[in-house]
């Protein structure tokens, strides 16, 4: 693996005179101050944001750290954590349960195993001359431990780990010691944790913490890469250059060029949407390659768009007229002649009826239920998503049993009788007519004429996105088309994609900060890659508010 | 002279060494051979089977010909439909009726009990607490603070958990406080989520004990590693394990310190799963159990959404909580059978069974095969074909593994008899109606037995006001770890319980 070694310089001559840290510059960065110029056209003044509750790494950003740090990927069993949801938009690692402690220690074995025994050489600062060489092992410590905590580890913690190696080191060999150390760095909160300010105190200005350049580092890096940065990144967080809109600007376009950026922005719309649900073990779903290939035809969709060859735009997410097919999704959507090369190769729809990404099968699959729930799992993402932008609550007390189906009802029929009682009605007049536009396609995202009831299918409806837009529409085409031009549902993606970028949540505390971020990608006509950047040069992208009971010196 | 003061525990101790025929003069050597004479001892075990989603009550309570006998005994009942493999332990059998989850109640402070949220009641059912909101593994709860579904964690000590701590307290050699393993046919990462909707067992407060799906894995935690060493010096591996936990534990100390008191509670979780797997290794490492004949290593293990496979990975969890007992390394485990929602409780491997309920196509969602319906999709579809029979069909499985459990205890011999002697074995479903979420009169029976206390062969009717919180203090009494106040859990609740299951 190819590393630059301008980072680690920085650190090792920095360690050694003991600086620590760096501290974000204020004549750049507004903290409940000044407006601060410059970044990304964002100019209002940022007067609060909410805390930023601690977060675990989620599996996949666990996955891609892993194997950035050691050079090789881990293999899926190696992997545990469990992932919350956040309110949505994001995951976050659980909590760390009793069980996960046991295979966190067999899993770390094995994985520092294989990177001492075929990575370690050719990364690491130095190579032990001898058995008695535990000044080269104290320079290797420093180093992974600074790549794995994604900061400049302090003198404590370098302190605190050469204890567990000379401790180890009382019984066994050095390769055996130097093992142990750094399996107990991968064990240690600092790598599991998003905490990359170490054991340092906050700096507070006006109220709110200003984030440290390491801090800033990795939440630009875990937003558009979904794993660890680099040895760019750490670089110039070392040098204090995060903090200068013009340096943080530059990295995000390098970034965003980077095919990593594919990895993060896969990210985004694997929380996003509930592709979770088109697990590849779902053997109603088809076999194992169409459901692969359906996820994977839809991902490819969004990457294209955004950090590929795509115009960027809200509007194609929504109702682009194309998709990417291999031979398995083109039986699907009805293609014919696709080369079953196992690429995707993009391809325009066939059938009228599509558009954009969630006419797609991997959507369509993935919400797919038994015949009355698929209506309803479909319009509430759709809803939910671009609509209400809120979670639809789930229902209080004990669901009531579906009416019998009326005599000759279409499934539509059958479903307004539910959705028109009492208790259901105050959601599922939102969430239905949405799901309606969608039953023109079956459980596995086929186009159809007929419903499950063999009665001929009804897509058209209405649908208040606010108090003031009611959209009317024929079928899912029309409904994302006009969706994509939408402020109400431009304003709704910008607002989850900055809880996706920024793990906070869609509060109270955050809201001036998500309101400039939405005027910003209305003003860009929906531009989703400058939507990003905007959201990696907001002010609130660099302070948070400190937490109840947090030290703040 | 004053007699000595004994403990309650210590007395029926014995109480049931001498209605053993054992001397006063032998009670110290057998005190002294230590774990083998406590393994068999008066201080009994435990073992809950957890169950979700209910169980139709024309199914699960036994009936008489004519007239319930006034004393309630089971030997002239029928079993029901979906308990009939328990016929043949009947004589060993306590049905508890009308027991009620009553600190879910929203007249008790749980705003969003009763029926409505009930599938969140793990979190309470063995606890007899109101639930904590806190450390919520579920969708958007922790972040969100919505009220309803993020009541999801404990509010304190469950039942399983209070028992082997007791015990692990009273004799060093046991090695885990309760062992959860919980069947489970989703992928294995939310097999392992703690949360009101999974996870029945709580070392403490907000402290869950997460159930295990693996057979594999729960083979390493309680077999692998230390347990036996064959002779030698104690297992290197496990001893760099305890180091490594040693120098992780201390860090998240350092850690937690800086946090504020959210983030520090979530770090502060963690580290307390650290330090009672240092602990339970520092245990293994004791060589206390070195005797301990270890089991053969599971050739199946857990594989996701794989439903062929959940018969033989229910039956190596149950072997191994058995085997873990007998070997004394543990006095108190739970099993889940699957999670409080059971969405992913296929059964495919089932044929149906029961022609009274499978012949007609009903208007509710499409279940025509066992592999096209979840438990939940069951129950909701209970009150018509071809759910009704299904969930029929599913139930008599999920309790078969429960009289798998007392098969193998009441096959298993221990001092003074058999296992099951010595143990009890409570089942318990955490609603009674799985299509209304209704939390009275939960379907429930025990089994076994500890000092002979428990009069069995019986169905009880519980009457009016009886609590989960009764059933779980006379177990506590009755295993020899009663609590100070003889209740369990909210103690405003059915405090006299056990003298209505003796009565």
């Amino acid at each position: 693996m190819q590393r630059s070694w301008i980072y680690w310089a920085a650190v090792m001559m920095t360690a050694c005179t003991g600086t620590v840290g760096d501290e974000p510059d204020e004549t750049t960065h507004s903290a409940g101050g000044e407006p601060s110029a410059g970044r990304g056209g964002t100019s209002s003044q940022v007067e609060t944001t909410g805390t930023m509750p601690l977060r675990r790494l989620s599996r996949e950003e666990y996955a891609n750290t892993l194997r950035d740090l050691l050079g090789q990927a881990p293999k899926s069993h190696e992997l545990f954590s469990v992932d919350e949801s956040g309110p949505f938009g994001y995951a976050q690692g659980g909590a760390v349960s009793s069980q996960e402690v046991d295979r966190m220690l067999e899993s770390t074995a094995t994985l520092i195993d294989r990177f001492v025994m075929s990575q370690l050489k050719t990364m690491a600062p130095c190579t032990p001359k001898d058995e008695d060489d535990r000044a080269c092992v104290g320079s290797i410590v420093k180093w992974f431990g600074s790549r794995a905590f994604r900061r400049q580890l302090g003198a404590t913690e370098h302190a605190s780990l050469m204890k567990s190696f000379d401790t180890a080191r009382a019984s066994a060999s050095l390769s055996n010691s130097l093992k142990e150390t750094l399996q107990v760095t991968l064990l240690s909160p600092g790598f599991h944790y998003h905490w990359e300010r170490g054991d340092e105190a906050p700096v507070v200005k006006n109220g709110l913490v200003v984030l440290t350049g390491f801090e800033v580092a990795s939440r630009l890096s875990y937003f558009l890469w979904q794993t660890m940065p680099d040895d760019e990144l750490l670089a110039a967080a070392q040098a204090g250059q995060l903090t200068n809109a013009a340096a943080v600007g530059a990295q995000v376009k390098r970034m965003l060029m980077d095919p990593k950026a594919s990895q993060g922005i896969r990210g985004f719309v694997t929380a996003w949407l509930p592709l979770r649900g088109l697990r590849s073990d779902d053997t109603s779903l088809g076999d194992h390659a169409t459901r692969v290939s359906m996820k994977e035809s839809l991902l490819k969709f969004v990457d294209d768009l955004i950090v590929g060859e795509g115009d960027g735009l809200f509007q194609t997410l929504m109702a682009g007229d194309y998709a990417f097919v291999d031979g398995e999704v083109s039986k699907l959507l009805g293609m014919t002649n696709v080369e079953t090369t196992g690429t995707m190769q993009r391809k325009p729809f066939v059938d009228a009826a599509r558009a954009g990404l969630f006419t797609q099968p991997a959507f369509l699959a993935a919400t797919a239920d038994t015949t009355l729930a698929t209506i309803i799992h479909r319009g509430r993402f759709v809803y939910e998503r671009l609509g209400s932008c809120a979670a639809v609550p789930p229902p209080t007390g004990a669901i009531p049993p579906p009416p019998p189906k009326p005599p000759n009802a279409s499934v539509r029929e059958h479903m307004s009788a539910h959705a028109n009682e009492g208790v259901c009605r105050g959601c599922h007049q939102f969430m239905d007519p949405m799901g309606f536009a969608f039953d023109n396609f079956d459980t596995m995202g086929r186009a159809r004429s007929t419903d499950d009831y063999g009665k001929p299918t009804d897509t058209s409806g209405q649908m208040p996105l606010n108090d003031e837009v009611m959209i009317q529409f024929e079928d899912a085409a029309d409904l994302m088309r006009q969706l994509g031009k939408q402020d109400p549902a431009l304003r709704c993606f910008a607002r989850q994609l900055f809880g996706y970028a920024l793990r906070l949540p869609n509060d109270d505390a955050n809201e001036r900060a998500i309101v400039d971020v939405e005027d910003g990608f209305v003003a860009d006509n929906g531009n989703i890659k400058q939507l990003m950047a905007r959201l990696a040069t907001a002010n609130a992208f660099y302070v948070r508010q400190p937490a109840e009971g947090e030290v703040l010196r | 002279m004053k007699t000595p003061m004994t403990t309650p525990w210590e007395q029926r101790r014995r109480d049931f060494l001498k209605a053993l025929g054992v001397g006063a003069a032998m009670i110290p050597v057998l005190v002294e051979t230590q774990h083998q004479v406590q393994a068999a001892g008066p201080l009994g075990r435990l073992i809950v089977v957890v169950k979700p989603n209910g169980c139709r009550a024309e199914t699960f309570w036994p009936t008489w010909q004519g007239a319930r006998p006034l004393d309630g005994s089971l030997a002239t009942a029928k079993m029901g439909y979906a308990t009939a493999s328990l016929e043949k332990h009947k004589d060993k059998l306590i049905f508890l009726d009308g027991v009620n989850l009553r600190n879910w109640y929203k007249s008790e402070g749980n705003s969003t009990g009763d029926n409505g949220d009930a599938h969140h009641n793990w979190s309470s059912l063995l606890t007899g607490e109101l639930p904590s909101s806190a450390l919520s593994t579920e969708s958007g709860c922790r972040l969100n603070a919505t009220p309803a579904g993020c009541r999801t964690s404990a509010g304190s000590v469950s039942l399983d958990c209070y028992v082997g701590k007791e015990a692990r307290r009273k004799d060093t050699a046991i090695v885990f406080d309760s062992v959860h393993a919980g069947l489970n046919s989703d992928d294995l990462e939310y097999a392992r989520r703690t949360g009101g909707y999974n996870c029945p067992s709580w070392f403490d407060r907000d402290k869950p004990n997460a159930p295990e799906p693996s057979p594999v894995q729960l083979f390493k935690k309680l077999f692998g590693g230390a347990l036996p060493t064959g002779g030698g010096g104690p297992d290197p591996k496990t001893v760099t394990k305890v180091r490594l936990l040693d120098a992780v534990g201390k860090d998240l100390e350092r850690f937690s310190k800086r946090l504020g008191r959210e983030d520090r509670a979530r770090v502060d979780e963690h580290l307390s799963n650290v330090q009672r797997r240092q602990s339970e290794l520092n245990a293994l490492l004791s060589q206390k159990h070195a005797a301990c004949v270890k089991p053969a290593a599971p050739s199946v293990d857990y594989i996701a959404r794989q439903e062929a496979h959940i018969p033989k990975q229910s039956k190596l969890l149950m072997d191994m909580l058995v085997d873990a007992m007998k070997c004394g390394l543990t006095r108190s485990a739970v099993y889940s059978l699957y999670d409080s929602n059971a969405y992913h409780a296929y059964f495919s491997w089932l044929q149906p069974l029961n022609s009274n309920f499978a012949s007609a196509s009903g208007g509710g969602p499409k279940i025509s095969e066992f592999s096209d319906a979840h438990l939940h999709a069951m129950a909701h579809g209970n009150s018509s074909d071809p759910g009704k029979g299904m969930y029929a069909d599913a139930n008599r499985w999920l309790f078969e593994q429960y009289a798998y459990i007392v098969d193998r205890l009441a096959n298993e011999t221990d001092l003074g008899g058999t296992m099951l002697d010595n143990t009890l074995v409570l089942l318990v479903d955490s609603l009674s109606d799985g299509g209304g979420h209704n939390i009275n009169r939960l379907p429930m029976v025990l089994s076994g037995n500890v000092g002979n206390q428990l009069k069995q062969g019986r169905h009880v009717q519980m009457g009016g006001g009886a609590s989960m919180n009764g059933v779980m203090a006379a177990i506590a009494q009755t295993v020899g770890v009663p609590t100070a106040n003889g209740g369990f859990g909210n103690t405003k609740f059915d405090l006299n319980a056990k003298a209505r299951i003796l009565s």
